[in-house]
């Protein structure tokens, strides 16, 4: 389960989230999440500026443009937006029960 | 911009380069949309709520459907005691291999998981019972030794 990203820029606190409108209206925009590794200079800033609309619907690109600039851990960031991205589909469906996935296992270096 | 993490995702479909079926959120969503308002969940909860509430509803959905499923196995349980109870008077002469049904000892399975669950259940009680016997034979074998050692000595 992902949590929201806050954070907060020259006083302002900002909440970025997504929830299934704001995910089909990124979508609307041709955002493919599989296709982010193949198009990140369209995608990501889209993502960024998506995961505004849900609690600062209407702020500036300018604005958002300026914040990501300044941003730290930029590839953190990233990931947590798509996992709050996923997490509009995730949540729609079961996990599969164990035994049900042939004793596969992954694990996540670094 | 993230460049690391981002060529990492481009592979994940195991194949480079191949794509699976165009996956659409707006679909999916209009699809399961009806569903989670069948169990309870507002329109706007689905669309703009925090997405997690959907797997709590899934859960309560669950958790309603197994009660359901007990009471009624427990409505059919007096139901079958009610007609054991009349039966005598209602069949005079009753074939000789004429045999009584007995009535489920518990709710039917409703799903995979739950049917997983319960042969799991199953093979415990049963090597529980097993090694139960072993440790029975087992004392009064040790019995039968002292009780030759005693007679011998």
């Amino acid at each position: 389960m992902a949590n929201a990203v806050t954070f907060t820029y020259k006083s302002v606190n900002y909440t970025l989230d997504f929830d299934r409108n704001t995910a089909v209206l990124l979508e609307q925009q041709g955002f493919k999440v599989d296709e982010l590794g193949e198009k990140p200079n369209t995608y990501i800033p889209l993502l960024f500026y998506y995961a505004f609309a849900k609690y600062h619907r209407g702020i500036k690109r300018n604005l958002v443009d300026e914040i990501y600039k300044v941003m730290p851990k930029k590839s953190d960031l990233i990931k947590a937006l798509v996992e709050l991205y996923l997490e509009t589909s995730n949540s729609l469906f079961d996990e599969p029960d164990k035994g049900d996935e042939g004793n596969l296992t992954w694990e996540q270096n670094g | 911009m993230g460049a690391e993490w981002v060529s990492e995702l481009s592979t994940h479909n195991g194949v480079e380069g191949q794509t699976s079926a165009p996956f659409s959120y707006h679909k999916i969503f209009e699809e399961q949309c009806p569903f989670y308002m069948s169990i309870g969940m507002t329109y706007d909860e689905f669309w703009f709520g925090r997405p997690e509430r959907a797997r709590y509803y899934r859960k309560a959905y669950e958790l309603k459907k197994k009660q359901t499923n007990e009471q009624m196995w427990l409505q059919g349980m007096y139901f079958f005691e009610a007609l054991c109870d009349v039966a005598p008077i209602l069949v005079s002469f009753p074939s000789k291999n004429a045999k009584i049904h007995e009535y489920s000892v518990e709710p039917y399975a409703l799903t995979v998981k739950e049917q997983k669950e319960r042969e799991q259940k199953e093979m415990e009680r049963k090597q529980k019972a097993m090694m139960n016997k072993f440790a029975a034979m087992s004392v009064m074998i040790n019995h039968k030794f002292k009780q030759g050692g005693d007679d011998n000595g």
